[in-house]
């Protein structure tokens, strides 16, 4: 591991868990993830395979971009761009930690 | 179909263990969950929108799973009672859910089961107080002394005046331990018009205080409505603002009970004496006396005793419904479950609460100056909610044995007579309020007491009525006092039992003594 890689623990930020990303994982095996804007398809697989020991098919990455979000008249909030991936299992597949 | 084992407990309550189905857990959880996620928005998901999973992560199934059986535990309840044939008297309660809400135990207070016995055979002496002369004439005299002049007078007190104590204290002197504090107020609550009193409920160091009083008013007579034999005879001779002590025995047959054959020492100081000077007996004063409705003695004097002899054959009637009553309780098997004595108390209490509040104090106040708690004040009225639960049980039994239920037509009928006779020009208002469910309910339940009480009455006197709805006249045989299966008025306070009424109940009426309280009926 160069300088400035990335460990595991920090490619994957957090799961997505909306609606949207729950009939995903019905619908499709997919697994949504916020992970670090640094890291690529690959990093994010590998990371996932290694954190919750299931082989990953595939993986999508995209940006999002930010937001202007407006508290009260003058204010205005901005979140930041931040990296989702959408990952996909194997069938037969699952992540349990989070139970969605 | 629910698996259900039941258990029959001892007060009269049942235990029902049910197993509940998997899928039916599941499905009340899928809904719970979704109640919850309506309630508490849960972030990337639209309300309600939430699965179950995600809902259980966030909350943590116990909160989810005691969601669930709030509803399903009521739809379970209603189901096993259906299917294990249980009526109920009162809600059912859950007493635990086992093996992760597949088990649930609830417990059931059972319906109340009455077995009358044999009621038909309750005989109980049946015995009207003859109206004499004497009686008629002594109430008669009670109305002409209300007609009095008042004099105040600058000379010592005669027989006949009427006396104003600035202050009088009588002790029953201590001759034996006596700790029968029944009837307490029975002499003191004679003559009223009592500026300031405190009665002292306490012994002081030579006996008992019988009454203790400023500003009391009396009359002094020498006839059988002295306070006690040879009590006015003490103050002839006394003038205004003189102190007088006195003992005097009390002889062994006088009707106040807590001073009969005891030995009182009075102490008191004379304020204002007034002359009376009393109206001769004149048609005149008959027709004052009935307000117009009497033009002759001779009127008044029939009424008078048409009055007394009605309520001497209340007064029988009373008695004898009491025992009867009495009897039927005790000769019934009578079941049921400690809600209802609750229920019964929480009447009891609020009766008292309401009494209070007549008197310009709550609850919370009695409590504080006692010192009591809510508690220990139900802990006292506990033998009179049983006493009272146990009527009702027996008395509904008993509208049920003898058809004496009430009909539609029956409370129509009532609401009728009852918005005629009191509404006057609101007659329509008032027959709408009595119209509303609540009140017609109590309609009823009058009625049907009143029903139950006069076929008990009819019953004990020996009378064998047939079954079915009495003719109404017979119906109403039941004292007035009697009202909806609230046993009759209590006999004196018992110890330890808490004082609701006496002072409140009796109005400070001139010259009420207890054996002519038939005279104050002539309102």
């Amino acid at each position: 591991m160069g300088k400035g890689a990335l460990h595991v623990y920090d490619v994957i930020r957090r799961p997505v868990i909306t609606e949207k990303t729950h009939e995903m994982v019905d619908a499709a095996n997919q697994y949504v993830f916020e992970v670090d804007m640094r890291a690529n398809k690959l990093q994010v697989k590998d990371a996932v395979e290694r954190i919750f020991d299931v082989s990953v098919v595939k993986v999508n990455t995209m940006v999002m971009p930010p937001k202007r979000g407006r508290r009260g008249r003058k204010f205005y909030v901005r979140s930041k761009a931040w990296k989702k991936a959408v990952v996909t299992l194997a069938p037969g597949q699952e992540i349990t930690l989070f139970n969605v | 179909m629910l698996n259900i084992h039941t258990e029959y407990l001892e007060n009269h309550t049942a235990r029902l263990i049910v197993e509940v189905d998997e899928e039916r857990l599941q499905r009340a959880m899928a809904r719970a969950a979704r109640d919850i996620s309506r309630k508490g928005r849960i972030p990337g998901f639209r309300p309600g929108k939430a699965p179950l999973n995600v809902v259980m992560n966030l909350y943590g199934r116990e909160y989810v799973l005691s969601e669930a059986l709030d509803s399903l535990g009521n739809e379970i309840y209603r189901e096993a009672l259906e299917q294990a044939e249980i009526e109920p008297y009162a809600p059912g309660s859950l007493e635990n859910v086992d093996n992760d809400g597949r088990t649930l135990t609830f417990v059931v207070p059972l319906r109340p089961t009455v077995d009358l016995g044999d009621y038909r055979s309750i005989r109980e002496p049946y015995e009207v107080q003859d109206v004499t002369e004497q009686m008629v004439e002594d109430a008669l005299e009670n109305l002409r002394e209300e007609q009095a002049d008042l004099e105040p007078v600058d000379r010592p007190a005669e027989m006949g005046d009427r006396i104003t104590f600035d202050h009088i204290e009588i002790v029953a002197l201590d001759d034996e331990t006596d700790d029968d504090r029944a009837g307490e107020d029975d002499a003191a609550e004679d003559e009223g018009e009592q500026d300031e009193h405190h009665e002292h409920d306490e012994h002081d160091e030579a006996g008992r205080v019988i009454l203790h009083q400023h500003g009391w008013d009396r009359v002094l007579r020498d006839d059988n409505r002295d306070l006690f034999p040879g009590f006015s005879a003490q103050f002839v001779g006394v003038s205004a603002g003189e102190e007088k002590t006195f003992t005097l025995d009390v002889p062994e047959d006088f009707d106040a009970e807590d001073i009969r054959g005891r030995t009182v020492r009075v102490e008191a100081r004379v304020g204002q004496i007034r002359a009376r000077t009393l109206p001769e007996w004149s048609d005149e004063l008959a027709s004052k006396i009935s307000n117009g409705e009497h033009e002759t003695i001779d009127a008044l004097r029939a009424y008078v005793r048409q009055q007394l002899e009605e309520s001497a054959r209340r007064l029988a009637d009373q008695k004898a419904l009491e025992g009867a009553l009495e009897k039927l309780v005790a000769g019934a098997t009578l079941r049921y479950p400690d809600e209802l004595v609750e229920d019964y108390l929480s009447d009891l209490v609020a009766e008292f609460d309401y009494s209070l509040r007549q008197q310009g104090l709550t609850l919370q106040d009695f409590m504080k100056i006692t010192g009591q708690t809510e508690e220990q004040i139900r802990q006292q009225y506990r033998p009179r909610a049983i006493q009272r639960a146990e009527r009702a049980l027996a008395l509904g039994e008993l509208v049920r044995a003898e058809e004496l239920d009430v009909s539609e037509e029956d409370i129509e009928a009532e609401v009728d007579e009852m918005s005629t006779a009191l509404g006057g020009d609101q007659a329509g208002q008032f027959r709408q309020f009595l119209m509303s469910d609540r009140s017609r309910a109590n309609i009823a339940n009058r009625l049907a007491t009143d029903r139950a009480t006069g076929r008990l009455l009819a019953i004990a006197k020996g009378e064998n009525p047939p079954k079915g709805p009495t003719p109404k006249a017979e119906a109403q045989t039941a004292p007035a006092e009697l009202s909806a299966l609230v046993p009759p008025q209590e006999g004196p306070v018992t110890k330890g039992e808490l004082q609701t009424t006496g002072a409140s109940d009796v109005p400070p009426d001139e010259d009420t003594d207890t054996d002519h309280e038939a005279a104050s009926a002539e309102e």
